[in-house]
């Protein structure tokens, strides 16, 4: 399978209607951080970590099509959402620890940062355990789909996990 | 007086927690019992009548069918691409769960192909995919309009029409809404919304025709219209009682206008891409995910045995009550997406629990993605948003009720 004819198959409208849904959840995030924090950084966080679910899968669809030979279907979208919807969660609590944090007197910066490593840490091992123990019933065609949905969202949440320490650390 | 009063209200209190724990107790283990494989054979006949009770797997109703288009010589390639996206758009519309529309080449000149998967009506999705759907209003020519009274064949041909330049991009909506008609029998109705700059040129021209019968003409054929004066008020077409003609109009209608002729040259049935689950599997890996995460989170985490109750309890409580929706009201199922929306439930409970303080922001972000999903989604991600609205919503009220539940046990027995 080409990939120019995984192209081919995907239309405008897809792509548009994706692109709105990704911009709308990054913005309400990004709005939502910057309300806390009054910092365009976090905001940038979200948008960053949020456009790089559609990046990874892309990646991970070409690498389908392109060396493994496995035929496109929409049933390959769920990586995409499933991903997408673990990151919120992640994204979610750095939010609300930090939104916590910051109405108190003094911000601290790191306390908010280790509590979101063992979220992130905790989120990473509770992925791994329930994906894990369902794949055993599994049969390889579901595998195509549990497996990218367990790399992708563990790369995107420790890479949340590092930007958030660049980007916030460095204010 | 006093005192009576003040003995009866604690053994209220106490009679409702017994209630709340009988209720629940009996919710908790109906669910279990209805949401598991096969429970529908322990169900004697007489209570089931003719329903049925399993779960509704959309497996054997799915059907595969590649379409093959063709466009009229000197379509460009934006008249193409547009195409393209209008028949994406109807099929989406149509809650079709695969559909895949690539241009290629047909018999020598330029074409689509259309592959969809789905449960849908077959006849429906193929007049979504082979109608064009150009609509414009039309007036008899004048040599017809002497014979319109016969009301006979010739009524419904195109070419017994002249154009009014009144189509679709004429008007800025096209409600279809069930009314009563003058029989009070509740009949569709396409009901013509003009742009606010043209709503005086629109009336004018029902005030030509006032009186005499025009036509709505969708790909040739057209629907006689009698423009009467409700119609210089509201202009309606009554599209008959059925429900599935009103959706086909709905779509065709409103997913934008096609700009090129093309015709069907050709379909081909193929066989149905299915994951092949079954409701043993999915129930068995749910539970045993269950376990083994309830046992690591025990572990790792140290936290209360009776936390760890709390939350396995919720989690299963979750699932048995959605799966018992799912089987009394026949909903069609897809297994494998039950299978991802399980992963996204778990975790979302467990994250609810366990980092409880957070409950709020993550409810609103994850229920916001959930929607976005439905809204914005396409095929099987349509289906997973709208199950994950409903888990979501559940697993909050279950887990309110669990903590209630445990809390009012252990007042009880203490």
């Amino acid at each position: 399978m080409n990939i120019q004819t995984y192209f081919e198959i995907i239309t405008t409208y897809q792509i548009n209607i994706t692109a709105i849904a990704l911009i709308s959840i990054a913005i309400i995030i990004g709005i939502v951080f910057f309300y806390y924090t009054n910092d365009l950084k976090p905001a940038l966080l979200a948008l960053v970590s949020i456009l790089l679910v559609p990046a990874l899968t892309l990646t991970t669809l070409f690498i389908y099509y392109e060396y493994f030979n496995v035929e496109p279907s929409e049933k390959h979208t769920l990586i995409m959402w499933s991903t997408l919807f673990l990151n919120i969660i992640n994204i979610g609590i750095l939010i609300s620890k930090y939104a916590r944090e910051a109405l108190k007197k003094k911000l601290d910066l790191d306390y908010v940062l280790s509590y979101h490593f063992s979220s992130t840490l905790d989120l990473f091992l509770v992925l791994i355990v329930t994906i894990g123990a369902i794949s055993i019933f599994m049969e390889s065609q579901m595998h195509l789909i549990l497996l990218p949905i367990l790399v992708i969202s563990s790369i995107i949440i420790w890479f949340n996990h590092l930007l958030a320490r660049f980007l916030l650390k460095k204010k | 007086m006093i005192c009576s009063v003040g003995n009866v209200f604690p053994k209220l209190v106490k009679l409702f927690q017994y209630l709340v724990i009988i209720t629940v107790s009996c919710f908790i283990l109906i669910t279990l019992f209805l949401a598991l494989p096969q429970t529908e054979e322990l169900i004697p006949e007489e209570i089931l009548e003719e329903r049925r009770f399993d779960l509704n797997i959309k497996d054997e109703d799915y059907w595969k069918k590649e379409f093959f288009l063709q466009f009229e010589e000197g379509t460009n390639i934006r008249e193409r691409r547009e195409t393209k996206n209008i028949i994406y758009q109807r099929l989406r519309r149509a809650n079709v769960e695969e559909i895949q529309v690539k241009e290629t080449d047909v018999e020598g000149s330029r074409g689509l192909k259309v592959i969809v998967q789905t449960i849908q009506d077959e006849t429906f999705i193929e007049d979504l995919i082979s109608e064009r759907g150009y609509m414009e209003l039309v007036v008899p020519k004048e040599d017809k309009e002497a014979e319109e009274d016969g009301l006979d064949a010739q009524m419904y041909m195109r070419e017994n029409y002249k154009s009014t330049g009144w189509d679709r991009e004429a008007f800025r909506n096209i409600l279809i809404r069930q009314l009563p008609d003058e029989q009070h029998n509740q009949v569709y109705f396409a009901i013509f919304k003009e742009w606010p700059q043209d709503r005086g040129d629109f009336a004018n021209f029902l005030r030509e025709q006032q009186g005499k019968t025009i036509g709505l003409a969708i790909d040739g054929f057209v629907r006689p219209v009698q423009v009467d004066q409700q119609a210089l008020e509201i202009f309606a077409v009554g599209l008959g009682p059925d429900r599935q003609n009103a959706e086909f109009h709905d779509i065709i209608f409103n997913t934008g206008v096609i700009p090129a002729n093309y015709s069907n040259i050709e379909s081909n049935e193929k066989t149905p891409q299915i994951y092949e689950i079954d409701h043993i599997q999915t129930t068995l890996a749910i539970i045993v995910s269950i376990i083994i995460l309830t046992t690591y989170i025990y572990f790792k985490e140290k936290v209360s045995t009776e936390k760890i109750m709390n939350l396995g309890l919720c989690m299963l409580l979750t699932f048995s009550t959605s799966f018992s929706v799912l089987k009394i009201y026949q909903i069609p199922t897809d297994l494998f997406l039950l299978i991802i929306a399980g992963i996204l439930t778990i975790i979302f409970i467990k994250m609810i629990y366990l980092r409880y303080k957070h409950i709020r922001t993550l409810t609103i972000f994850s229920l916001f993605t959930a929607i976005l999903m439905v809204f914005l989604g396409t095929g099987y991600i349509i289906i997973l948003g709208q199950y994950m609205i409903f888990v979501i919503l559940l697993s909050i009220i279950l887990q309110v009720v669990i903590r209630y539940y445990f809390e009012t046990i252990k007042m009880i027995s203490k």
